[in-house]
């Protein structure tokens, strides 16, 4: 299988296998734009992502490498969330900021799978939380008057059942 | 595609690149980099607000010019690097034995960041904070000694735990002074209130409704959003 060479932001080079690198749909066109996985010397700079995640990154796309692909988005589908799979969680106990650049980069280099995954794990760090939990867990700053912010619990109240 | 300057090699999988990723027979290189700056005479201290640089380094803070012996010519010249991190000469008070330095973050260079630890016995009182108006501090409390062994004879062995300290301090500290400055600057970035609008919407489209509202009560542009997303997402629930 042939490899590609992916250099991240703070310069280090990762040799990927290209089925793995083409996971991710920003790096396939760019390869198919290029024509440059014919070429095994070229290197494709990720500028946005640095050493750290997207090594997490190939480590993902390397476990997923034979998933289906996953359906295109619809408006309507299941929002579970708790269908993450074990793997996947644990490849997910992570730091929050390190969470969140996942996000970013699988957003970046559009992969699906990755997108998803990380998402729910964020939504369900806001599941089941009271608004001064979710503000203090994703350091939110209130910025409601007080008359806002009553306006707003009332207008939200009948769900409070925490 | 390679700019000639840049540092071409491939790197393992295994190889560490965060203190996180330490192991009790290789030390992320950062690491050993600052470490060469302790001597014989360090303190276990020392080496905390020693790891401490190389944490705030993966968070995207660089230590700032602002403290008296880095080169002003060197910073300029080259973009802050993992690779290059280095203890300030005056990095703490000979007198109070309190540690002080400026930081700045990566993404928005001119807003400028403490960090204070104040050593009380055997316990390190760490506190970072962004030098912006309305600031908020954020604190720490560490047991020094759970984490770092300054007797230990190699190198690999002077810390421990690594990954646990790595994790609480970023995520009490790191975390959310980056989301507080990209907050106020205005910039996207890794934090749940700076990423894009479109990312937003798509982790509020995963919860239901009861979270939804809760969300809404948090800040008026998620009050904006939930009710785009419970819009959308309607008829599913």
């Amino acid at each position: 299988m042939p490899n590609i060479k992916l250099q991240s932001s703070d310069g280090e080079v990762f040799e990927v296998d290209v089925d793995i690198a083409k996971c991710s749909v920003t790096i396939k066109t760019m390869l198919e734009d290029l024509g440059m996985d014919e070429d095994e010397e070229e290197v494709v700079p990720l500028p946005n992502v640095n050493s750290a995640i997207l090594r997490k990154v190939i480590q993902w796309a390397t476990y997923h490498k034979d998933d289906p692909p996953p359906p295109e988005d619809d408006e309507n589908k299941d929002k579970r969330t708790d269908d993450i799979s074990s793997w996947d969680a644990d490849f997910l106990k992570v730091d929050q900021g390190t969470l969140y650049e996942l996000i970013l980069a699988a957003n970046y280099l559009d992969i699906k799978g990755l997108l998803e995954v990380t998402c729910k794990t964020v939504a369900n760090m806001i599941k089941g939380k009271t608004p001064e939990e979710v503000r203090k867990t994703f350091n939110i700053k209130n910025d409601f008057s007080p008359s806002e912010e009553e306006q707003v619990r009332k207008e939200n109240e009948w769900c409070e059942e925490k | 595609m390679l700019s000639e300057n840049s540092i071409v090699r491939g790197i393992g999988m295994l190889e560490p690149i965060l203190v996180e990723d330490c192991t009790y027979t290789k030390l992320v290189p950062s690491l050993e980099r600052v470490l060469n700056d302790l001597n014989e005479n360090s303190t276990h201290h020392d080496y905390m607000v020693a790891l401490v640089i190389v944490l705030l380094a993966e968070a995207g803070f660089y230590l700032s010019p602002t403290n008296n012996n880095y080169s002003r010519l060197n910073c300029i010249c080259h973009s802050p690097k993992l690779k290059s991190l280095h203890v300030p000469k005056d990095w703490k008070s000979q007198e109070t034995g309190v540690y002080e330095m400026y930081f700045q973050p990566e993404t928005v260079p001119d807003i400028k960041c403490k960090l204070v630890a104040f050593p009380l016995g055997d316990t390190l009182i760490i506190n970072f904070f962004p030098l912006i108006d309305g600031k908020i501090t954020y604190t720490i409390t560490v047991q020094t000694l759970k984490y770092v062994n300054p007797y230990s004879s190699d190198l690999y062995g002077r810390y421990m735990r690594l990954k646990e300290i790595s994790y609480r301090f970023k995520d009490k500290l790191s975390t959310p002074v980056r989301s507080d400055i990209l907050h106020k600057a205005g910039v996207m970035g890794p934090s749940l209130q700076a990423f894009p609008t479109e990312l937003k919407l798509r982790i509020l489209r995963l919860l239901d409704v009861c979270s939804l509202k809760r969300m809404a009560q948090c800040c008026t542009e998620f009050h904006e959003l939930c009710s785009d997303a419970q819009l959308r997402t309607h008829n599913a629930t």
